[in-house]
């Protein structure tokens, strides 16, 4: 950190770092000095000279976005030659924007209903443009408080408006050519689907030849829509809705946890997301599903009221008589015979709540959420390490020199993640890539490593070999942190690099490559994912990837994470608290006595011994009567994973579900039970991101045409009509406090303090009439990051950095290097690639499809030139594709489009749900290690349909 | 089409400078083609690691570049300040009638294109044209008129 | 031409060669032919026909005696002595031409005297000495302080100290840094970059490797627009002579220097010749200017410690490093020394090129060497620096040339383009042309520039059609000082200067187009043209 210099701003004395510039020291500062060009977070562009400041004893105007301050600096902001230099320049401004109601004197006391007096055309009112109220030029007018008799010649451009593109519409007439929408586009998402266009005076802003976003390269994070200063760039959905309120909450689609601003009309809907500037998950950032794919809140097809099936038929009823025939039959089930499912966008409260009342109302263990299908993911990084999650901050990854991803399509799955990667890989940060497929990526690797699929841990072998041949681990820091790598090394010696070459495709010195740029780096991290890796592969992967960080030295300390991309929104909280068959909150198995000991004192109850069956083991249970009656909170469509999904009827096997969900669904149409349940907009709790951050947010939104009530009311509701102790929560805060009693991690957590921790970044007592630029800043709310173990202790960006590895030292467990079985089948001569794309997630793209916004996409398969010749199908064909595993001859029909970068003999599809989903990716062997169902790449054959 | 993107592929690999961006390729596909259609764009976009939002922000920019086929022959007028002085209105005026257009731009029969240009770098021969890039200095409303007639004839 | 000229000989069988050379300066009388037999003096011919070609050739060079009805002069002979044997009485040495009279050359000495497509020839007269004694006997720190100690001052526009801006560059000890030169040259009305380049590239090459070792740069570019193939090819040309006999690449001379260096082009932007706005068109952008700080000796050419100067500038440096910097500091005016480089346009009797010391009187350029204004006509204004310079009334005719006097006076002296306007000139319409020229260049990144030149623009085009009110004069002064105050480079803060010139010693012309409805020239009565508006 250097030291403080001081600064004045109009004879008022600052303190601020050298290298910062003096709009952004005013900002920090808490002064307004006006912009239009700026903004946080972007690198300065000096081009709309509103920030011009005087300096004493300095020439000319500089403008302040682009001054850096300087020790002893005076600044002078309010004088009338530098407000005359910006008066001039509003004016031009205004003589190229509709101005209507700019020059107007009544602009203060307008609304949008109110008849114009002056009868101003429609198009040149700001009362009837959808960024009005929140158009940061409007109130840098009212801000220089200007008088706008102007003799300068009004010229409107009569562009014709874009609004063929999905999402957002565009009205360059409104462009004020800040270019902070290209700057986003190309500085923070690193896409360039948007440029400048022309010069001079028809300089502006557009695409290539003018095409549509969708060709353009876009990715529809709303970036360019976030930043835009006027009503250029504004949300189709809800365009000219105004906001009555503002609440901050999170995003439930991933578990990146971006912190979004929900913008709330006066009748209580959902109007936009806006995502939050200040907050160290994604930085401003969000992605198409953040972004525009929370319009499921407002849908008119919500469950509304609690159901109980009579005579085959759901009836509605009240909600007492619902829970009373609830409490009345689940008693019957206690035991191993009742299963309880939550959501991933269950809160760590109702997830804390769900284990609870399985393990002390109901007496069993039977207790999972329903997109935990992947514990390898994080398993053995706890017991090598001490955790069972992320390393490192998030965005740290731009501290790191080298970066290796593994078996992730991170741009598209946890998409803000990729954020500051492409970012970083712009810069000097090297990037290693390891996926068969081309992926978003790919295209900024260094080094790109395709391995054949099935070959994937023994490419890891051949790189960490590669590594030792190089002589590149580091040898002291080993020898002091970590057990010793013996049986690692004997291992890789095994190794026949030229067998690993010929069996993976990929040649020798692309993996000595790779193992240079890691191993050289100072600092590197690793992110990865196991989706498409053979699931009797993974946890040895893991290992494998474990064994690079260690060798390497890369574990607590900056730049040097290791990342597992989690699935559901909140399925770090879930595994946290407990809410797992066989762990008791704060990770301690249910069969320690002593743990259980200690959870039954708190409880005043007691908690079964045996691990309870995992989600993934559901089905089997329900299907030979082990489980008999089952209750499922939300997201019924999770169950479409592994073996439940061949058979959500068998769950008509069970003697008594509930279902207690947003929507109707397969699960909702067989259960006894219907029950309403709210979104994460209408309730108040934390979620635990994959960085291990606990983030609050509250309820935003008011229902009114549901009777919807979140999983802790049902479950507590629930409980104390069985006589369950221990329910009695008035509020989610009064839960977190029986969170922190029991989970060590979570010790020195509260709300009082995830509230107060929150510093207001920008001071908001300016002046009236404020800024929007100041008025939407508010107050940073950075959570706490685990483990946080008293009420006075820090929390922890880096894990293992300052207290060193649970275990004592870390645990170095060996891979067995080996290939998933890849004997030839003649009937399904190739291997099918899956991937998911960002545009495509079950219910938010069907919500919004009907309306204007959809994204069409004609379902592909990529295939090499080479395999598609030898399988006779060409560009353009329409093929099945059927595999060994499917059923009922059910199949995908895709485009065959050609591509050079997928290798021989597999066929390369991204879409993982829908058709595809529900036949073809089902797998009856459970994963030995891990003992969940396999998502794994598979056989395959592809035939042309004429 | 094959035939264009083999021209436009051996336009961009066939650049001599050690240092090749986007502008540069530009340069070079237009100067083989005479404009840059689409598929250069996306070309060129691929060639120099970039998109083609990219590559239209550069192109749209530097007002050489055009977007359609060039027509069979190119009239540029002077409209620079010694040009002006020493009668480039007038000129330009003939020019314009002589061409059978309005303004710049190109002729429907694809005979001529015309462009106004802010200096030829022959200023001391002012007033300056030129005509398939050949430059004319101290043109009259007369002579400038007989050369596009030949050119049109 | 040179085919018209290849074939006559050819056809007459005679042994002669044919060099293509560069400008003299005398570009009034182009296209130029001269014959030099050996041992004899050059005879120059002028405004050549083709049909005069062949006869030149055939009564000249075959023949043996010069055409005297189309010779317009001669210069002596390689021996020194004036050996104009056999030239007729009527033809005069050129020395006496009233352009070439007054003339020092530095810059231009061997402009037109050696064949440019030809290093040896560059360095028979002298070429690369200086770069070979920098290499040899000189410390870049000399190198630097000779410049420093001649006063060059940077020809490109801003004349900043060209000593001082190598300092910066030699301050940083980054392992990357540049050496630009700026041959964008978009001003109309200036050509003597371009015509460097093409009459004398190795002096420019010659000029950019002394920088780079000054410096401690070990890469450059020559920065030319796109379509003008002359300067292009002569570059190329004479940067792959260079490189074939060591001159640039690694271990130049075996000194261990180190320089590479090629030749980058623009589009069409006037804006891409703003030092920072050139880096990025050098980089492949859009020639959006840059920012500054940081300065480009800090942050340049891809992020790299980088200095630009422009042709003339660097075309200096190898005599000075060769005859001293105090020799060069004496020539010249005051704080301008050396000499300056003007391309004399417009209403004039000669047009064309001259190099001349700083200090000389405005008048003794434009009456004696340019011999005035033509068909008794009397001279109105001169607009010089281009068209981000200033108009001059003719009673500015006694000041002498020098960056300080000029700027005082309201104009600058700019790239050296001065254009001489005749009492037929309306001052008005002369202002909108180059206010169109400004407004059109403009980037567009920045909003006083971007928005304020269309304004200019629009209010000029107003009072030509007479349509003008008082207020107009006052709008354009808020609109421009404004832009002056607020633009981010120089297009957009000296983009006033022409109007703010022309309503300074023609503020009555205005107020005849607008009081009196009337264009006292009568320009402005006659319809006309506006070539381009680019306010959406
Ligand atoms: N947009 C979007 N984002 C999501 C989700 C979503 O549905 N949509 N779901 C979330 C959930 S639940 C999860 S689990 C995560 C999943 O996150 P990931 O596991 O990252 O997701 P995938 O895209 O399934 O697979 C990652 C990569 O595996 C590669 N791959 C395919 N086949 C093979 C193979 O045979 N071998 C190897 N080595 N690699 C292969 C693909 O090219 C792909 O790039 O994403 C989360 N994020
Ligand atoms: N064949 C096949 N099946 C798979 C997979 C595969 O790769 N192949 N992947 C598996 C994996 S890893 C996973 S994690 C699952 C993912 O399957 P699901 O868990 O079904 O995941 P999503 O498609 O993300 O569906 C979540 C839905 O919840 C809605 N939602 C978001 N927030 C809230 C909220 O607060 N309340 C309510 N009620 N609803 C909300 C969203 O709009 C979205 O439609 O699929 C699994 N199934
Ligand atoms: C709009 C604009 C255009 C310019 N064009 C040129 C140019 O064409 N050639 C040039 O040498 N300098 C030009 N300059 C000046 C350069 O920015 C720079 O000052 C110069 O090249 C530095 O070289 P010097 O120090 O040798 O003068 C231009 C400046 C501006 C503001
Ligand atoms: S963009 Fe702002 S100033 Fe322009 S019309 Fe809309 S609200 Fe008014
Ligand atoms: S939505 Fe995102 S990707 Fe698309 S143009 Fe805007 S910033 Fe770029
Ligand atoms: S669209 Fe919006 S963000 Fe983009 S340049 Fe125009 S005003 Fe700025
Ligand atoms: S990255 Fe994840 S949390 Fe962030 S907006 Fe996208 S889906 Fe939501
Ligand atoms: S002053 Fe004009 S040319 Fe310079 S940056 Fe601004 S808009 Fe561009
Ligand atoms: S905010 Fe500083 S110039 Fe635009
Ligand atoms: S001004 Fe016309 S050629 Fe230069
Ligand atoms: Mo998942």
């Amino acid at each position: 950190m250097p030291d403080d210099i001081t600064i004045s701003i109009d004879g008022v004395d600052i303190q601020t770092q050298p290298g910062k510039m003096v709009l952004e020291a005013a900002i920090e500062a808490g002064i307004y000095i006006p912009y239009l060009c700026y903004h946080p977070g972007m690198k300065p562009f000096a081009a709309c000279r509103m920030c011009v400041v005087g300096v004493e004893g300095g020439r000319g105007y500089p403008a302040a976005c682009a001054l850096p301050v300087a020790p002893d600096m005076k600044i002078r902001s309010e004088d009338s030659d530098v407000q005359q230099l910006r008066h001039s320049v509003m004016e031009m401004l205004i003589a190229e924007h509709p101005d209507g109601c700019l020059t107007c004197h009544r602009i203060e006391i307008c609304g949008p209903s109110d008849v114009c007096l002056r009868h101003v055309s429609v198009r040149d009112r700001c009362v009837t443009c959808p960024k009005n109220e929140r158009c940061e030029l409007k109130d840098t007018v009212r801000y220089l408080g200007m008088n706008l008799e102007s003799p300068l010649q009004y010229k409107y451009r009569q562009i014709p408006l874009e609004v063929s593109d999905p999402f957002y519409d565009r009205d360059y007439n409104l462009c004020i050519v800040c270019g902070r929408c290209v700057r986003a586009c190309e500085e923070l998402r690193g896409d360039d689907a948007i440029c400048f266009t022309d010069r001079g005076g028809s300089a502006l802003v557009g695409t290539s030849f003018g095409t549509s976003l969708l060709e353009s390269g876009c990715e529809f994070c709303g970036a360019c829509i976030d930043v835009c200063p006027v009503g250029a760039l504004v949300e189709r959905e809800h365009k000219w809705e105004k906001a009555a309120s503002v609440e901050r909450t999170i995003c439930p689609h991933c578990p990146v946890g971006c912190q979004m601003n929900l913008e709330i009309n006066s009748l209580g809907g959902f109007v936009r997301a806006i995502p939050e500037l200040n907050s160290p998950a994604n930085r401003g950032q969000a992605c198409f599903k953040g972004k525009f794919g929370l319009e499921f809140i407002n849908s008119r097809e919500r469950l509304k009221h609690p159901m109980v099936r009579r005579d085959g038929l759901l009836e509605e009823v009240t909600w007492v008589e619902a829970l009373d025939y609830i409490a009345e039959r689940l008693p019957n089930y206690a035991g191993d015979s009742f299963a309880l499912l939550t959501s991933p966008n269950s809160t760590n409260e109702e997830h804390y709540l769900a284990q609870k009342f399985a393990r002390l109302v109901m007496s069993t263990n039977n207790v999972d959420q329903t997109s935990n299908t992947q514990p390898e993911l994080t398993g053995a990084l706890e017991r090598s390490l001490g955790y069972a999650a992320a390393t490192n901050p998030i965005w740290d990854l731009e501290q790191a020199e080298c970066i290796l991803v593994f078996n992730s399509n991170v741009t598209e799955e946890h998409n803000v993640v990729g954020v500051p990667i492409k970012r970083a890989a712009r810069k000097d940060t090297k990037l290693v890539v390891i996926d068969p497929r081309e992926v978003e990526l790919t295209r900024y690797a260094d080094v790109w490593l395709r391995p054949a699929p099935g070959t994937e841990l023994l490419l890891l072998g051949g790189v960490l070999r590669s590594l030792i041949d190089q002589g590149l681990q580091h040898d002291d820091w080993l020898e002091e942190n970590c057990e010793s790598p013996a049986t690692l090394y004997y291992a890789l010696h095994n190794l026949d690099m030229d067998e690993v070459s010929r069996l993976t495709h990929v040649s020798l010195k692309a993996m000595e490559e790779a193992a240079r740029l890691f191993g050289e780096g100072g600092a590197g991290s690793i992110v990865y994912a196991l989706d498409n890796v053979p699931s009797s592969l993974r946890v040895d992967c893991v290992r494998a990837l474990i064994g690079l960080s260690l060798l390497t030295g890369n574990v607590g300390k900056p730049g040097a994470g290791l990342y597992p991309m989690r699935q559901g929104a909140n399925e770090q909280g879930a595994w946290d608290v407990g809410c797992l068959p066989d762990r008791l909150p704060g990770y301690r198995s249910v069969q320690d006595a002593d743990a259980r000991a200690e959870v039954e004192e708190a409880w005043a109850g007691s908690v079964p011994e045996t691990p309870g069956i995992r989600v993934t083991e559901a089905l089997e249970a329900v299907a030979d009567g082990r489980v008999k009656a089952m209750m499922v909170i939300g997201d019924g469509a999770t169950l479409t994973n592994g073996k439940i999904s061949d058979d959500v009827q068998a769950f008509s096997n069970l003697e008594f579900l509930v279902v207690h969900d947003t929507f109707a669904g397969a699960l909702s149409d067989i259960a006894d039970v219907v029950l309403p349940r709210v979104t994460f907009a209408e309730k108040d709790g934390t979620f635990t991101n994959l960085e291990r951050r606990i983030q609050r947010f509250r309820p935003a939104i008011q229902v009114t045409n549901t009777d919807a009530r979140p999983d802790s009311w049902v479950i507590c509701e629930l409980a104390s009509r069985m006589g369950g102790r221990g329910f009695n929560f008035l509020t989610a805060a009064q839960v977190m406090e029986e969170i922190a009693n029991l989970c060590p991690s979570y010790g020195g957590v509260s709300y009082h303090r995830l509230d107060e921790g929150g510093k207001l970044v920008l001071r908001t007592n300016l002046d009236s009439p404020q800024p929007t630029q100041v008025l939407h800043a508010g107050k940073e709310y950075p959570g706490l990051q685990w483990p946080c173990s008293a009420e006075d202790a820090e929390d922890t960006r880096i894990l293992y950095a300052a207290e060193g590895f649970p275990p004592g030292i870390a645990v170095l467990e060996a891979p067995s290097f080996r290939v998933e079985d890849v004997a030839d089948d003649a009937d399904f001569p190739s291997w099918l690639v899956p991937g998911r794309v960002l545009f495509q997630q079950g219910k938010e793209i069907e919500v919004v499809r009907g309306r204007r916004n959809h994204i069409q996409r004609e379902e592909q398969v990529e295939l090499n030139p080479v395999t598609a010749a030898a399988l006779a199908v060409q560009n353009g064909d329409r093929v099945q594709v059927r595999t060994r595993s499917h059923r009922d001859n059910a199949a995908l029909i895709a485009i065959v489009r050609l591509a050079d970068g997928v290798p021989e003999g597999v066929i390369s599809t991204t879409t993982l749900f829908g058709q595809l989903a529900e036949a073809m990716q089902t797998s009856s062997e459970p994963d030995a290690a891990a003992g969940v169902a396999g998502l794994d790449i598979c056989r395959a054959a592809i035939v042309k349909i004429e | 089409m094959e035939g264009l993107a083999q021209r436009i592929s051996q336009a961009m690999l066939g650049q001599e400078q050690a240092t090749i961006t986007i502008l540069s390729t530009l340069l070079a596909v237009q100067d083989e083609l005479g404009y840059l259609a689409k598929e250069a764009i996306e070309l060129v976009a691929g060639f120099t690691d970039s998109t083609i939002n990219d590559v239209w922000a550069v192109a749209s920019f530097y007002p050489n570049f055009r977007f359609e086929p060039p027509c069979l022959h190119q009239v540029e007028v002077c409209w620079g300040a010694s040009c002006h002085l020493v009668g480039a209105m007038p000129l330009m005026e003939a020019v314009m009638e002589a061409c059978e257009l309005e303004s710049e731009g190109d002729r429907e029969d694809g005979r001529l294109s015309l462009r106004f240009n802010t200096c030829l770098g022959a200023c001391a021969h002012a007033p300056v044209i030129a005509i398939d890039h050949h430059l004319m200095g101290r043109q009259t409303p007369e002579t400038a008129r007989e050369r596009i007639g030949g050119l049109l004839r | 031409m040179i085919q018209v000229v290849e074939e006559a000989l050819a056809q007459h069988g005679a042994a002669a060669t044919v060099s293509r050379v560069g400008c003299i300066g005398l570009c009034y009388a182009e296209p130029l032919l001269d014959v030099t037999l050996p041992g004899g003096p050059r005879v120059f011919y002028g405004n050549v026909t083709p049909a005069a070609a062949a006869e030149i050739i055939e009564t000249h060079v075959v023949g043996g005696a010069p055409v005297e009805r189309l010779a317009m002069g001669y210069i002596p002979g390689p021996d020194g002595v004036d050996s104009a044997g056999g030239i007729p009485e009527t033809v005069a040495s050129l020395d006496s031409h009233p352009l070439r009279a007054v003339e020092t050359k530095i810059a231009l000495r061997n402009a037109g005297n050696i064949d440019p497509g030809d290093i040896y020839q560059y360095v028979a007269n002298g070429g690369y000495h200086a770069l070979n004694r920098a290499l040899t006997e000189m410390t870049p720190e000399e190198t630097v302080e000779q410049v420093n100690a001649s006063g060059l001052r940077g020809r490109g526009g801003a004349a900043f100290p060209t000593g001082t801006k190598w300092r910066f560059l030699a301050g940083s000890n980054a392992p990357v840094k540049y050496i630009l030169c700026n041959c964008e040259e978009g001003d109309p009305g200036a050509f003597n970059d371009k015509a460097i380049v093409e009459s004398d590239p190795h002096t420019l090459i010659e000029g950019i490797l002394l920088a780079g070792y000054a410096t401690g740069a070990n890469a450059g570019y020559i920065f030319i627009r796109h379509g003008h193939d002359g300067p292009i090819d002569r570059a190329r040309e004479a940067l792959i002579q260079a490189k074939e006999i060591g001159l640039v690449g690694q271990d130049i001379m075996g000194s261990g220097f180190n320089f590479e260096l090629e030749v980058a082009l623009t589009g069409d932007s006037y804006v891409a010749g703003e030092e920072s706005a050139l880096m990025e068109a050098i980089e492949g952008s859009r020639a959006m200017p840059r920012f500054r700080p940081p300065f480009p000796a800090q942050f340049g050419l891809f992020g790299k410690p980088t200095n630009i100067n422009n042709v003339k500038t660097l075309a200096y440096v190898p005599q000075i490093i060769a005859n001293g910097g105090d020799w060069f500091a004496s020539i010249g005016h005051e704080q301008s020394k050396g000499t300056v480089i003007l391309c004399l346009t417009g209403d004039l009797k000669y047009t064309g090129m001259i190099e001349v010391p700083l200090g000389i009187n405005l008048r003794d350029v434009l009456y004696e060497a340019a011999g005035g204004v033509p068909d008794g006509k009397s001279l109105k204004l001169i607009q010089s620096g281009g068209p981000l310079g200033g108009v001059l009334g003719a009673d500015h005719v006694d000041v002498v040339l020098d960056f300080e006097v000029l700027r005082s006076a309201g104009a600058i002296l700019g790239s050296g383009g001065i254009i001489a306007a005749d009492e037929d000139t309306c001052v008005v319409d002369l202002t909108r042309a180059l206010i169109a020229f400004c407004q059109y260049e403009s980037c567009g990144k920045c909003f006083p520039c971007r928005m304020g030149m269309s304004h200019l623009l629009e209010v000029l085009e107003r009072i030509c059609r007479l349509e003008g009110t008082l207020e107009d004069l006052a709008l354009m002064r808020k609109v421009g000082e404004n832009m002056q105050a607020g633009s981010l480079c120089g297009h957009g803060q000296l983009g006033f200067n022409p109007v703010s010139s022309a309503l300074r010693y023609f503020g009555d012309e205005f107020e005849a187009h607008i009081v009196g409805r009337t264009c006292p020239t009568g320009v402005c009565l006659k319809p006309k043209f506006s070539p381009a508006l680019t306010r959406r």
